[in-house]
Order: structure tokens, then sequence, then C-alpha cells
């Protein structure tokens, strides 16, 4: 048992990040730790892992052995829960430059209980650049206690100044078969489903996680992949559309609306609102005060993640038109949608590789839309007209 | 949007000399001033406006008064204050407008106090003050020696407006329908300095006596701000001209189009797109459906025969639609930002692609 079997095919990340903490051993003793440094930036395609390798590298710097899995340490720095592992999720769309200026004083504090204060900065892509501007100096030289750890999806989705200032750990997409083996490992999957759902997530681990405990996520997904089919004339492919932000909205609100309860659950709790007396006051406004800005915030993070879902609907879309043009090209490679054959080789009869490609550009396009800040239903509803009809810009030219 | 709106205005010159004439007019029929003025409130429109009606008045007792306006926040404020109070070779009376007392520095706050314990025989005294507690103290000392107190708070929108329109109307010894004065205010919006001069305009104009909303109609339509919806309809009737009108005189008149037009175009697509969808539906089922007021229906089944020759050109305003919000949001690529005109010119080319006829 040790913190980094979280990880999955990340050897070479875990060997050096193994050899960090050991030269982190040797550097509270005063001795020269070449291995270790104060920045890291953690990059990998969404669902390898980033931030989870962020997490048990943190939880391995403040356990006095070095990662061991099992103390206190190690089981509470993953949670959120080590007085010396701060761990800052940007929740909204971006991160501001006014939350960037406490965080800096934030990791200016001495560490409590260990040798090391770790601040985590997930999605680091998310930072404006005025907040990346306020954080520079202090990555570069924080104080001797600190350990910058950011993560994002590639070096280019950070600003060079950030890049230049960090060492870089890059996790590679984890196997097919890795991911399977996690899945039956860990969670007791059958072998069969294992293996889809390795297959169907490309390697995404949270994803293939998702698809192989939650029928409802497998049958979402069977639901998506059928949409090429169904796109029969302009109605329909405005139905579509509607149909899968829905389910994206359907799944993004059950992953928020747990979080929003107990968000409000603690603020009522923190002000003794349902106690035996009802608050009033001074106290009311200020809690109703707090509330407003906590309902503000839920709602931006609401955004983020639907967009976020529709995203990944977008991205097993890319993959059904990827295995089709594997057909269409006859290249000796594995389908991600073995189980939908048929349907593909279908797909694939009726149209040419120029017809699949067109419509991959269009499907990566409509992503950079929606990612950009266009609104969802608008750039599905483009997305599924140009999927229907790939050749359809040529007309309105 | 002020300098547009003028420009289409006819005759403006002479809106200019109306306005002037009226405040003459106002000014003669005042009460005498008081020593000190206090225009107190937020609508500048409205502090302007007692500024210089104290002033005509004061104007009316002496013609030889100069005016001296100094920022209460001024750093020379007390001294520029004590030179105006002092008297002058001529004699001549001095008019003093210290503006935002709320934000005075404590030397000019010193100098208005011995202004108010020992008032300069020729020297004649007007305060604004934004309105709220800051410099209240001040506010109250002033009141208290008699200063005469002018209430230039901003008006609430809607009923408030409207009451204050009426009496505007009235003060020109005009008067309009009730009818006129809502559709004035819708047509122009909360901005009490247009409305005000859109009623002297029409006041000067109109040659009948009750205004009415014909005249308005004939003066202010397509001025009025355009809503989205509007372009979209115009957009989806494929009446392309009615549409770039209406495209362009949103433009002029807010910097803000961009997102609600493509917003409206958007829910106007899907809405034509899903009545076409359910041809042999009753009109009830179709509203139901998409979520629209069933006495809709029948426009938006219309403006889908409008396009049935022609659907390959609505799947393409789909997609149209999709990069103008791109455009109007600042840009789909990583580290662009398009510039304002650039925006607007995407709207453009939407609008135009999608109402025109098919060529050829």
């Amino acid at each position: 048992m040790s913190i980094w079997d979280a990880l999955v095919g990340q050897d070479e990340v875990v060997a050096q990040l193994e050899r960090a903490v050991a030269s982190a051993e040797l550097l509270t003793r005063g001795e020269p730790g070449p291995a270790m440094t104060h920045a890291w930036l953690f990059t990998g395609p969404p669902g390898s892992g980033r931030s989870t390798a962020a997490t048990c590298f943190g939880a391995a710097l403040v356990c006095l052995e070095g990662g061991c899995g099992v103390c206190q340490a190690c089981r509470n720095a993953p949670l959120g829960g080590h007085l010396d592992v701060d761990v800052i999720r940007p929740d909204g769309l971006s991160y501001s430059v006014d939350e960037a200026r406490d965080l800096v004083k934030q990791a200016a504090m001495s560490p409590a209980s260990s040798h090391w204060h770790v601040v985590i900065v997930e999605d680091a892509d998310r930072l404006t650049d005025q907040a990346v501007n306020v954080l520079l100096k202090s990555i570069e030289e924080p104080p001797p206690h600190t350990i910058w750890l950011l993560c994002a999806p590639s070096v280019e989705d950070v600003p060079p100044t950030i890049v230049s200032r960090t060492r870089h750990v890059a996790l590679r997409t984890p196997s097919t078969a890795e991911v399977a083996k996690a899945l039956t490992d860990r969670y007791a999957v059958d072998g069969a489903i294992a293996a889809f759902a390795a297959r169907a997530s490309q390697g995404h681990i949270g994803r293939a996680r998702a698809l192989a405990t939650d029928e409802h996520a497998r049958l979402r997904r069977a639901e998506v992949l059928r949409v090429p089919l169904e796109l029969r004339d302009l109605n329909s492919c405005f139905v579509c559309a509607a149909n899968i932000l829905d389910a994206a909205s359907a799944d993004a609100d059950a992953i928020t609306a747990p979080l929003n309860q107990a968000e409000i659950e603690d603020l009522d709790a923190s002000y003794g609102v349902g106690g035996s007396a009802a608050i009033k006051g001074q106290l009311k406004r200020s809690r109703d005060a707090a509330l407003k800005d906590l309902t503000k915030r839920q709602k931006t993070r609401s955004t983020r993640t639907v967009r976020d879902q529709v995203d990944r609907v977008l991205l097993d879309l890319l993959g059904l038109y990827r295995d089709v043009l594997v057909i269409q090209l006859d290249a000796v490679v594995p389908l991600i949608n073995e189980e939908m054959r048929p349907q593909i080789q279908q797909l694939a009869a009726n149209s040419t590789a120029n017809d699949t490609g067109r419509r991959l550009g269009a499907i990566d396009y409509a992503r950079a839309q929606i990612q950009s800040g266009v609104t969802p239903l608008i750039g599905l509803e483009s997305l599924m007209v140009e999927i229907k009809d790939p050749w359809i810009r040529s007309a309105s030219a | 949007m002020l300098a547009g709106a003028l420009a289409w205005w006819p005759e403006v010159p002479n809106l200019v000399k109306v306005v002037l004439a009226c405040c003459s007019i106002m000014a003669s029929s005042l009460p005498a001033p008081s020593r000190i003025t206090i225009a107190a409130g937020n609508e500048p429109m409205l502090v302007d406006r007692a500024v210089s009606e104290t002033c005509a008045a004061i104007g009316a007792l002496d013609a030889s008064t100069q005016r001296v306006t100094i920022p209460a926040n001024s750093d020379d404020g007390a001294a520029l204050i004590r030179d105006a109070m002092s008297p002058n070779l001529f004699g001549d009376a001095t008019v003093l407008i210290v503006t935002g007392v709320d934000a005075a520095s404590d030397d000019v706050d010193t100098a208005l106090r011995g202004f108010i314990a020992e008032p300069a025989e020729h020297a004649w005294l007007i305060v604004t003050h934004p309105g709220g507690v800051k410099g209240k103290n001040l506010l109250d000392a002033l009141r208290a020696a008699g200063g005469a107190e002018i209430d230039c708070k901003a008006l609430k929108k809607g009923k408030a407006t409207i009451e204050f329109l009426t009496r505007e109307v009235r003060s020109h010894n005009r008067s309009m329908t009730a009818d006129a004065v809502t559709a004035l205010y819708d047509a122009i919006g909360h901005d009490l300095r247009l409305l005000v001069g859109a009623i002297s305009q029409l006041c000067s104009d109109v040659d009948h006596d009750l205004i009415t909303i014909d005249d308005i109609n004939s003066y202010f339509t397509g001025v009025a701000e355009v809503a989205g919806y509007t372009i979209a309809d115009s957009v989806w009737d494929r009446r392309s001209v009615d549409a770039m009108r209406s495209l362009r005189w949103a433009m002029a008149a807010s910097d803000n189009v961009g997102v609600p037009t493509v917003l409206a175009m958007a829910s106007g697509l899907r809405a034509v797109v899903g009545a076409g969808g359910m041809p042999t539906a009753s009109d009830l089922d179709v509203a139901k459906a998409i979520g629209v007021p069933p006495w809709k229906v029948k426009n938006l089944r219309q403006q889908w025969a409008r396009w049935s020759g022609d659907q390959r050109r609505l799947a393409a305003a789909a997609v149209a639609l999709a990069d103008a919000d791109g455009a109007v949001k600042g840009g789909v690529r990583i580290g662009s930002s398009l510039a304002a005109e650039q925006k607007l010119l995407a709207l453009e080319k939407l609008v135009l692609l999608t109402s025109a006829r098919r060529a050829g």
C-alpha cells in the first residue's frame, strides 16, 4: 500500500515524484536535494489524473514516512483535510485577480505540522492573465517552506511565464488495459464491462469509473451515439441538440446538486439557522448576503459543469466519427465503440472519408466554440446541422 | 446616441432655441432666489436645470452677475471661495456654485461655514449634493441658514418619470395624451435629458394643441431602442431590408446589441423550425411543445412557409448563428479578441446572409 496507488499507468511520473520526495526529505535536514523544487506544473489529458498526482505528491510531502498511504496525513490530505495542503479549485469559469491576491497571502503561511506548506492549484488554465501576474512572484521565489503544484491539461494552456518558473511533470494517457485493470482491481467491476468502459472513456479514469459503475451513464452515452442516425431533417437536428443539452444538464445536476445542498447546509449551520430560535436582525442580513454570494458562485459552477458535460458528449461523438474514419480508411486499429460496429459500418458506407473529416472538424470547432462562451444550445444546434450536412458552410458562402 | 438622435431630428437649431427660450420664461416666473440654494440629488439633468434656473433668477435681479463654479473637493477650493466672496472692484454680484459638497475638503467646509456665518452682500451661493449621508452635517448647516432646497433626486423608472414628463409638457403650456407620454417614454427610454429635449422639440414642432400618440409615432418610430426580437422577427420573415434597418438602429442606440440579438435570433429560429416540424398538429399543441404563446404559432408557420423552398439556407443560418455568437462574445480561438467593429460586422453578415433572397 502506497499513496501512489491512486495513479493509473503513470510509472515514470511516480518514480520522478518519489525521487523528489526523497530529495525533499534531504532538504529538510539541510543536505542538497536536487530532485526537489518549489514549483511544479502537472500536465496531462483530462482524466489522466493530474490533480490526483498533485494531491498524492502533496500528501507524500507532508507525510512523515514520505507517502505511506496509511497515516493520518496521507488519508486527510487528498480529502482537503490537511492543514498544510491547500487545494485551490477554481469553481467558476475563471480565477480572478482578487482570489489570486488572497492566495499569495495564504501561500506565505508557515506549515503547521510538517516541513512543507503545499498549495495545489487545480485547473491552472482557468487563471486569468491578471491572476497569473499576481502569482508569478510567489511562484518564482516562494517562502522557504512553500511548494506550488499547478495542474493544467497541457503546457500550452498556461502562460509561458508560469511554464518557465516550474518543473514539468507530464502524465500520459493510460492505456486501455491499464484502466480496465484498475477498474477490476478497485471497484470489482466485471471484466467485460471494465474493458468496455476503458475503451469508451479513452483513458479518462473518472469517466471510465462512471461508465463502469453507473448504468445511467452507459445509457446516456448510448443515446448520444445514436444521434447521427437520427438526423433526418432540420427539425430533428434541433430536437437532438436540445436532447443532448438536457442529458448534459441532468449529468451536471447530478454532480452539483449534492454539493450545493451541502454548502447551503454548512452555511446555515454556521449562522445557526434551523436552531431553536429564528435568526433575525443583523445576523439575518449577514446570512442572507452570504447566501446570495454562495448562490452566485454555485450558479457559475453549474454553468461550467454543464459546459464540461457537453464537452464530454462531444468527445464521445468525436470518438464515434474517428471509428467511422477507421473503417473508411481500412486502418488496422481497434474501434473505440466496438459494440456499435454495425452502425458504424453503416455510417461509413453512407459517406466518404472526406465527409467524415469535415464532421470531425465541425465537432472540434463546436468544442472550441462552447469552451469560449458560445451558448451551448446554439453551438450544439449548429453542430447537429453540420453533422447532418458537412458541406453546409459552402451553402452559406 | 444623443448625437445620432439629434442628427436625425429635423431642424436641430430650433430645439436649441426652444430650450433657451424655455429657460428664460421659467426663470422669470420663479420666486425671488434665496441667498443659499441647495440642489440635492443625483439626476444630472435636474441638477443642471436647478443651477441654471437659479442663476437666471439671480441674473434677472442683477444683470452684471458673474458665475464661478468650484468643485468642493478641489485643493484650492477654499481659497477660490474666499476670493469669490470678497467684494470686487466694480461691485458686481457673484454666483458661487460649489459642486459635490458631499466630498468637501475640510478647508472648503470651513470656508462655506464662514459664508453661512457672515453672508457677503453681493454673493449668492448654490451648492450641489448628490444625496447620501456624506457631508450631511454641512448640508444641515446650509439648510438651517435658510438655504432653499431643490429636489434633484433621480426619478424612479415608470410612473414617477411619466408624471414628471406630464408636468414637463404642462410647463410648456401644452398637453399630451397619456398614451402619447407612455409611448414617448417607451421609445426613448429612461434618459431624462433626451426625454426633456424630445418634449421641447415636440412642443415647438407640433402645431395642434394636444400632442397625441400619432405625433410620437411619426417622430420617434425606429429611434426607439430596437429589441433583439424585432430584428429576429424581420430576419425570419425574410424582410431583409427591415432587419438590416432595425439592426443598424439598434447598433446606433446601444453598445450592447450583439449577445441579445443573437439569442433572440436563435430562439426565433428554434421556434420556426419547431413549428415547421409539426405541420399537422393544432396551434395549441405546437405552442405547448415549443413554448411560445398560441397566437404566435400562425406567424411561425408563415415564417416556415417562407423558407420552405430554401431549407438548406435555413440550416446554414443555424451554423452562422453559432459563428456570430462566438464573434460577439470576442472570438472563438484562444487569445483572440475581436474589436467592436468586427463583432458588429459578424452580426450584419448574419442578418444579410440569413434574410437575403437566394441569389439569382
